[in-house]
């Protein structure tokens, strides 16, 4: 089935809500309202000739009028594929932390689980219902999304400093500071592997390896 | 299963017994990277399993919303370090569709032997990594002295041992130098040796047949409800491979291979040997195709002449959206872009295989053995700069 | 019965498939050939497609700035002062610590100035020293200051000294490599 007969096949169903497809994009995409989205996802599921078996991605991306939520269903016996979205847009007045709500699919495919939870963590978009709710990646603790396009990077993180150089690579004796590094000539590379050693075809003069003492 | 009811504990209410609270990582060799599972035991035996992830998380979305469509490229060396090219090659395809370009037809070929060379690497590692955590040390040695001369061969087109970036959108970095098709199928004769040592060594050893045989058992259903894709889905006996169902390079509709499936040989369907055996026998597959690969490979140029400046200006596509899906050695890797017309995307997804494997990990450990937690792990055969990008 | 017999038979069959992997083993510890390097004293050959350090040829430099801008990390900063067609140079520098050895700020270059070389030995106890300086003179070169001044140079100025000197010098050896190369596609 390509996407023009699984969208007439979803309009079938009579569940309202299923808008027109977006058969220009390069991949073809239906906008399906939040409310009827799980009945959409468990008939794609359970109708033997539409049979997508696995919902592959789920991604949110936020645009500056609000949230689009992207399913990815494809279908391993049927050989196809379809593009769901959910658009969620961003009510006027709201603050920049407004956090957009979906329902959870993860009732229906529950390989949603962790792809929810990690949009809700790098993203902020909550999904009602979901089994687990919780961070994925970041620290349960940590304040904000990063993902977010007005996201600022904190300077810490409780008691820990995040600024780049804050915390030294190793702790150094205070009875005995680091001498400043001598002025390097210009074009002397950082480190030289000791001459003797080099056999590099392009080493030049190449001497022999030492004898070690004791062998003979 | 029979086996397992021997062990558990009876209900004795003179015997106190405790629930155990163990981390399985985050530095536990067997965790194969940073990996925290937390588990309750009862006994030897694991009741409840939680994996915390995230340790190696380097914002690589993030990222993607700040350097141009090729700057990224070396990025996606760094999610699945170990498979390197075919990241690359994912993404350069995105971009591609992204684009509506195509790479020539010499550098579509080029890509093929090239994914095909870092995908036996990959099993590779995770063929000798599997026999460490089963309890045997001496294969991982040979996966490393085959996987050295891989590592050789891709390093002269592209001038690095494990982080290539030499395929690019719109074709390939380079192109290879006058002997190498030569060298590359001296190594395929070569590795068709080594693969029957392999099996002798490991795959047909008692000892590690009943350590994997029987254990962590993915039904198909479980399969598809958490999205596992590549070997460990082919290993409950799907046969699906988007090289042969959904060819996303030419080549690979002109190329004959097989699919191998497990088969449940010493147990039941969807255990971990089956899992492995599919990895061992993809490579034997990779070779067949490297070979025919290398056979019709034509000439002509390896990138497209409109695309090199892309070096100098940076790439802008037009607003839309593409999302690509291609075989990795992991699984179905899948990038998902949203441009808006800038020089970089809005929105860089990246739906690892690994991230979506290692879900199941969570079902698959109550009720098994602390031991067997080792084997299942190690046949999910996850990369965890995948897994939290 | 049955079960004793198993018992004995898993022990057989292991032991016997164990066997047989030690033959394997033998068989490489004494026909196989030692593929092992003995680094540092020995090291692998080095393709010259390698992504290594960089070097810079600054007397074909022009200043325009596209490796920097092509750099996905921000590692390349380049300083200086453009006096009509001559350049008075401050900085060129390469943040090691950041750089990813992507190779992506050697095709812009028009004037095909900077290369990447075989040198990989980046290792170091200070990090400090990571900012690589990759300028073989700094300011102006007494020619350019003479053209400056509207005078011909009195006799022609002799080629500036590299900097490191030696021949262990990266700088020289990666200079030899680049001619032998020109020599060999030419």
């Amino acid at each position: 089935m390509n996407e023009q007969q699984l969208h007439d096949k979803l309009r079938a169903t009579g569940l309202g809500g299923i808008g027109e497809l977006e058969s220009s994009a390069r991949d073809p995409f239906v906008v399906v309202e939040a409310s009827v989205l799980l009945e959409v996802m468990a008939f794609l599921r359970d109708d033997s000739e539409t049979a997508m078996e696995m919902l592959h991605n789920v991604t949110a991306v936020q645009r500056e009028t609000g949230f689009d939520v992207v399913y990815h269903l494809c279908s391993y016996s049927r050989h196809h594929s379809l593009t769901l979205k959910v658009i969620v847009a961003q009510p006027e007045g709201e603050a920049g932390d407004w956090e957009p709500a979906v329902p959870s699919v993860a009732s229906v495919y529950p390989s949603a689980n962790w792809h929810e939870r990690e949009q809700w963590d790098l993203l902020g978009v909550r999904f009602n219902d979901h089994p687990d709710f919780r961070r994925i990646i970041l620290p349960e603790e940590w304040i904000g999304h990063p993902l977010r396009k007005d996201y600022v990077y904190p300077s810490t993180f409780g008691e820990i400093p995040l600024e780049l150089d804050a915390i030294p690579l190793y702790e150094r004796d205070e009875n005995d500071p680091p001498k400043p590094s001598e002025p390097r000539p210009a074009g002397t590379p950082l480190t030289q592997p000791p001459s003797e050693y080099s056999t590099r075809p392009d080493a030049g003069g190449r001497a022999p390896a030492p004898e070690k003492k004791g062998e003979s | 299963m029979e086996a397992l009811e021997m062990y558990t504990v009876d209900d004795r209410s003179d015997v106190y017994t405790e629930e155990l609270k163990l981390n399985l990582g985050p530095q536990h060799p067997s965790t194969h990277g940073v990996l925290r599972v937390e588990l309750s035991m009862d006994g030897e035996i694991i009741t409840a399993s939680r994996c915390d992830i995230g340790y190696l998380h380097r914002c690589a979305e993030k990222i993607g919303e700040n350097v141009t469509y090729l700057q990224y490229t070396p990025y996606t060396d760094r999610m699945d370090y170990l498979a390197s090219m075919n990241n690359n090659l994912a993404w350069s395809l995105t971009v591609e569709k992204l684009l509506g370009v195509e790479a020539p037809e010499r550098a579509q070929w080029l890509r093929m032997i090239c994914a095909e060379l870092n995908r036996i690497a990959s099993h590779l590692i995770a063929f000798g990594t599997y026999g460490i955590d089963i309890g045997a040390n001496t294969p991982f040695f040979y996966a490393f002295r085959e996987r050295e001369s891989i590592m050789a061969l891709l390093e002269r087109p592209s001038g690095a041992r494990m982080l290539y970036n030499y395929i690019q959108p719109g074709g390939l970095r380079r192109d290879v130098d006058e002997n190498w098709v030569t060298d590359v199928l001296a190594f395929c004769d070569d590795f068709e040796k080594r693969w029957a040592e392999y099996n002798t060594l490991l795959s047909n050893n008692r000892i590690f047949i009943g350590r994997t045989a029987n254990i962590g058992v993915i039904p198909q259903d479980v399969v598809y409800a958490c999205g596992a894709t590549g070997p460990v889905m082919r290993g409950s006996g799907i046969k699906w491979d988007l090289r042969r169902d959904v060819p996303y390079l030419k080549p690979y509709e002109e190329v004959d291979f097989d699919v191998p499936v497990g088969e449940g040989t010493h147990g039941t369907l969807g255990d971990c040997w089956d899992r492995y055996w599919v990895r061992m026998r993809e490579m034997m597959e990779s070779i067949r195709i490297i070979r025919q690969g290398c056979a019709a490979l034509p000439g002509g140029e390896v990138m497209e002449k409109v695309m090199k400046k892309m070096y100098k200006t940076p790439l802008t596509p037009e607003a839309g959206e593409a999302y690509m899906r291609c075989e990795n050695p992991r699984g179905e890797l899948g990038f998902y872009v949203v441009a808006e017309g800038g020089t970089s995307p809005i929105r860089c997804r990246a739906r690892a295989p690994s991230f979506c494997n290692l879900s199941l990990l969570d079902s698959l450990l109550p009720g098994t053995m602390i031991a067997d937690a080792v084997a299942i792990i190690g046949s999910l055969d996850i990369v965890l700069g995948e897994v939290d990008r | 019965m049955g079960s004793v017999r198993e018992y004995f038979s898993n022990i057989a069959n292991g032991l016997g498939s164990t066997a047989k992997g030690m033959a394997i083993t033998l068989r490489h510890f004494t026909s196989e050939p030692i593929i092992t390097v003995q680094y540092p004293k020995e090291s692998l050959p080095i393709p010259p497609t390698y992504r290594g350090m960089h070097i810079l040829e600054q007397e074909k430099c022009i200043d325009c700035h596209l490796c920097a801008k092509a750099c996905p990390v921000d590692c390349i900063e380049i300083e200086s002062v453009k006096h009509g067609r001559v350049l008075e140079w401050k900085k060129f520098s390469i943040d090691y610590k950041k750089c990813i050895f992507c190779e992506f700020c050697i095709p812009p270059c028009p004037v095909d100035c900077i290369h990447m070389t075989t040198e990989f030995a980046l290792a170091t106890d200070n990090a400090d020293g990571m900012v690589e300086d990759m300028l073989t003179w700094t300011g102006l070169r007494p020619e350019d200051q003479a053209k400056l001044e509207g005078k011909a140079s009195p006799k022609k100025p002799a080629a500036p000294a590299p900097a490191g000197g030696g021949e262990g010098d990266a700088r020289s050896r990666v200079a030899a490599m680049l001619a032998k190369r020109k020599k060999e596609e030419g």
